[in-house]
């Protein structure tokens, strides 16, 4: 890359239009603008990165304009900051206008307008195209700038190799050879710490995930430990329904034996039914016996059984002659009875010799006992009435006789079957039934017991399997949690790996750079140094400069600027062969890239600045110096009088209270 | 008939007992005497012969026997068979003229205490002998009753029926 041209105009103290035309001579690659202190060259420089990168590293940052002109502006009237800078890179022209509108709104009051950007390539043949403005990035990244625009404060800071110093050499280097990539990946990674970066993020993905698996290490507890609570209480149901299967077989064996009791009870009911018939006929016979009693006992039955002794008798009176009439029902004393009363049965009166008293007296001759025909006619009547009583009796008798047999065959028969029902019921262990229905009543209970307890189970079971599922749910996204856990893991086990690679290769590349740039300022030292000291790049990109005995040596501040200009030329050294080496993978070009540098010179006595001066020309292809006109003036312009293609200068005048800058070139 | 209380003394009063009391077979002492007295005479084993008092005895109210008219015909009977038997002519005039005489002499019951005496025996030992069993002892007494018919000796029987024929 060579910078071309570059056009201010309103820029901080240039008012007006300003123009620096660079030199691109090969030889004479050398651009010089100098001024007097506060002239504006420092301005100039971060000209050169507002027109870049849009920043600027000046007090009063905000104020880009130039203060003058804000004040020649109306309120709410705009002004414009712009630069233009002109470069050829790979055989292209390229400009690059940025572009700043405020709105003045007061005293020190305005307000900032879209910046415009444009960058235009024009090629060889005259075609102009307009890039993105990005493509300022690509073609002059940010990160080198650092590199190849130097202020007085950096080479001073790099002199004194004090902390900011080698965090700035360090991150030259770095820069230069793509190692701050690897810094920043390595810092992305794992940060300073190896700790942060992807890998804290990781870790936090890790912690939130170990959270997650620890709550998923509880579920699993708790799900274990449910599993192994589940597991005994299928177990004790198990058991729990086999102990009431046995239960229930022992009580079906029981009921088999108190069935065997029902009929036991029934055979008992029927002995008790069959006894009761027995004593039922047993009490019949008994009547029977009574009825046959009563009539052996009978007027009927003595007639009846005395029946041939009554008629033996009658035909003994039949063989008596009964000659007298026969007077029936009346004896002797009952006439007596009538004649000594005077009167008849009939209410008639018997007087002493009447005629009712003749017929009484005559009466006697023919009841009993004078007339025996009359008695033995009684006697043989009352027989005949005895006979006639007794007729049919001996039936009656044989009827009852004839019920007690069948009342007797039937109780025999119930007494057959009563002894069988016996044997029966004697056959059955009472104790036995008695225990069994104990028993029976207790298996009963200790089943309903179990069943309620199997239910009781059953819902245990039931509640913990249900946790269970939930836990198991659970689980599942824990265990994708879980998978994650472990990709997180492998990520960071990757990204760790990589960042002890990237350091690994770091190291192997810093070491190789440090070698490289030990040796180059070593050489660059050694040109510019006219003592026979040498200087070398600590580990920590500090230096220091030892004689020859190998004895540190305290540097003037001269020598502390030579030994930054040896950084400085050896940075861009290595850079240029970095750039060429990875040829188009970081910068994309083959060119080096031009130096510009603010007031290198700094208080170096005059001996070391035609030093330095001999020096810079040789740092780079081309070479912007902004350096005091005192400074320059002298052994540095005669150091570099055959390499200055380009010379400005930098009139600075108060105009009111405002500084206004103009750049003048001076013709060579 | 002239009737007095009637002592049963010794065996006969235990017969007495155990078919009235013990196995109830009769209802009353009255029934067992006139039974007796029937036995006795179908079987024709008359014996007068006096009973030794002893401390075992029964005794037959005479009420019983005025209360119980049959009792009168069946004496009767057996009285006139008894002397018709034996004194042929006489035997109704003295029948009946004990009854209306005015002493205190009962010679038709002694007559039929004989007989029940003597048919005693024969019955007890037809219903009850030597047997203990209540229920044998009732069917020995329905038996007894059955064949009542069977108690005249079988050749008394003979000779009756022959008569009758004749």
């Amino acid at each position: 890359m060579i910078l071309k041209r570059i056009e201010i105009e309103n820029f901080r103290q240039f008012a007006m239009a300003e123009s620096i035309d660079f030199s691109t001579d090969k030889v004479k690659n050398i651009t010089v603008i100098h001024g007097e202190n506060g002239s504006g060259k420092t301005t100039l420089l971060q000209a050169f990165l507002w027109v870049l990168y849009g920043k600027i590293n000046l007090p009063e940052k905000d104020f880009v304009f130039n203060k003058n002109n804000f004040n020649n502006t109306k309120i709410n009237s705009t002004l414009e900051t712009q630069i233009r800078l002109y470069f050829n890179h790979d055989n292209s022209d390229y400009e690059l206008l940025r572009k700043q509108e405020f709105v003045k709104l007061g005293d020190y009051q305005f307000q900032e307008r879209d910046q415009f950007l444009t960058l235009r390539t024009k090629k060889a043949n005259g075609d102009t195209t307009i890039l993105r403005s990005r493509e300022i990035e690509r073609l002059f990244p940010e990160k080198l700038s650092a590199y190849f625009f130097f202020d007085g404060e950096r080479i001073k800071n790099l002199g004194n190799y004090n902390e900011g110093a080698k965090e700035d050499i360090k991150d030259a280097i770095h820069s230069i050879l793509g190692l701050k990539h690897v810094l920043n990946t390595i810092d992305h990674m794992g940060g300073k710490t190896g700790k942060a970066g992807v890998i804290k993020m990781y870790q936090d993905d890790l912690a939130q995930l170990q959270i997650s698996n620890r709550l998923y290490t509880a579920s699993n507890d708790e799900k274990n430990k449910l599993v192994d609570e589940v597991e005994l209480l299928v177990q004790s149901l198990t058991e729990t329904n086999d102990s009431i299967g046995e239960l229930k077989k022992t009580l079906f064996e029981c009921e088999e034996i108190l069935d065997a009791n029902k009929e036991s009870k029934t055979w008992q009911r029927e002995r008790k039914n069959k006894e009761e018939l027995i004593n039922s006929k047993k009490s019949n016979i008994d009547e029977y016996r009574n009825n046959i009693i009563s009539q052996i006992s009978s007027e009927k039955s003595l007639l009846f059984y005395s029946r041939r002794i009554l008629e033996k008798a009658e035909k003994n009176i039949q063989e008596v002659k009964i000659v007298d009439e026969v007077v029936d029902g009346i004896n002797i004393n009952t006439i007596n009875q009538i004649i000594q009363r005077g009167y008849c049965i009939c209410s008639t009166k018997i007087f002493e010799n009447s005629q009712e008293h003749k017929q009484l007296e005559d009466l006697k001759k023919y009841v009993p006992p004078q007339s025996y025909a009359t008695i033995a006619k009684q006697i043989k009547t009352n027989l005949k009435k005895a006979q006639n009583k007794s007729v049919n009796f001996k039936s009656e008798i044989e009827i009852y006789d004839l019920k007690i047999q069948k009342e007797e065959i039937a109780i025999a028969d119930l007494l057959e079957e009563l002894n069988d029902l016996s044997k029966k019921i004697e056959k059955i262990d009472i104790s036995l039934i008695s225990n069994t229905e104990i028993k029976r009543s207790a298996l009963k209970s200790e089943i309903e017991k179990k069943i309620k307890k199997t239910g009781e189970i059953e819902k245990l079971i039931k509640d913990k399997t249900s946790r269970i599922n939930e836990l198991e749910k659970k689980m599942n996204t824990n265990i994708i949690v879980d998978k994650k856990n472990e990709a997180v893991s492998k990520k960071i086990q990757i990204v760790e790996k990589m960042i002890e690679v990237l350091k690994r290769l770091f190291d192997d590349k810093e070491k190789e750079i440090k070698e490289n740039l030990g040796s180059k300022i070593k050489q660059i030292f050694d040109e510019i140094s006219h003592k026979n000291y040498e200087m070398i790049l600590c580990q920590d990109y500090s230096f220091k400069v030892i004689d020859k005995a190998g004895m540190q040596v305290a540097l003037s501040e001269g020598e502390r600027q030579i030994a930054a200009l040896s950084f400085i030329g050896a940075l861009v050294d290595i850079a240029r062969e970095k750039i060429e080496e990875l040829n188009d993978s970081l910068i994309e070009t083959q060119e080096s890239y031009p130096l510009v540098m603010d007031s290198p010179f700094g208080t170096l006595d005059s001996h070391h600045r035609s030093k330095v001066a001999t020096l810079i020309p040789r740092l780079c292809d081309q070479v912007v110096l902004f350096a005091s006109s005192t400074q320059y003036k002298g052994e540095v312009e005669e150091s570099t009088k055959g390499f200055v293609g380009k010379e400005y200068r930098i009139e600075h005048c108060s105009e009111k209270d405002f500084s206004v800058a103009r750049i003048m070139e001076e013709v060579r | 008939m002239k009737y007095k209380d009637i002592n049963i003394y010794g065996d006969e009063a235990v017969k007495y007992d155990l078919l009235v009391n013990k196995y109830s077979l009769f209802k009353r002492y009255y029934d067992v005497f006139v039974y007796s007295a029937i036995v006795g005479f179908l079987r024709k084993e008359y014996k007068a012969e006096k009973q030794e008092s002893s401390e075992k005895f029964i005794t037959i109210k005479q009420q019983i026997f005025i209360n119980n008219n049959e009792s009168e015909e069946i004496f009767n009977a057996i009285v006139i068979n008894h002397l018709n038997e034996r004194e042929s002519d006489n035997y109704l005039k003295q029948i009946i003229d004990e009854d209306y005489s005015t002493d205190d002499k009962s010679l038709k019951f002694e007559i039929v205490k004989n007989y029940s005496l003597i048919g005693l025996n024969y019955l007890f030992d037809k219903i009850i002998g030597d047997e203990t069993d209540k229920n044998m002892i009732f069917c020995n007494f329905v038996d007894f009753f059955k064949d009542f018919s069977k108690i005249e000796k079988h050749e008394d029987r003979v000779l009756e029926s022959l008569d009758e024929y004749f």
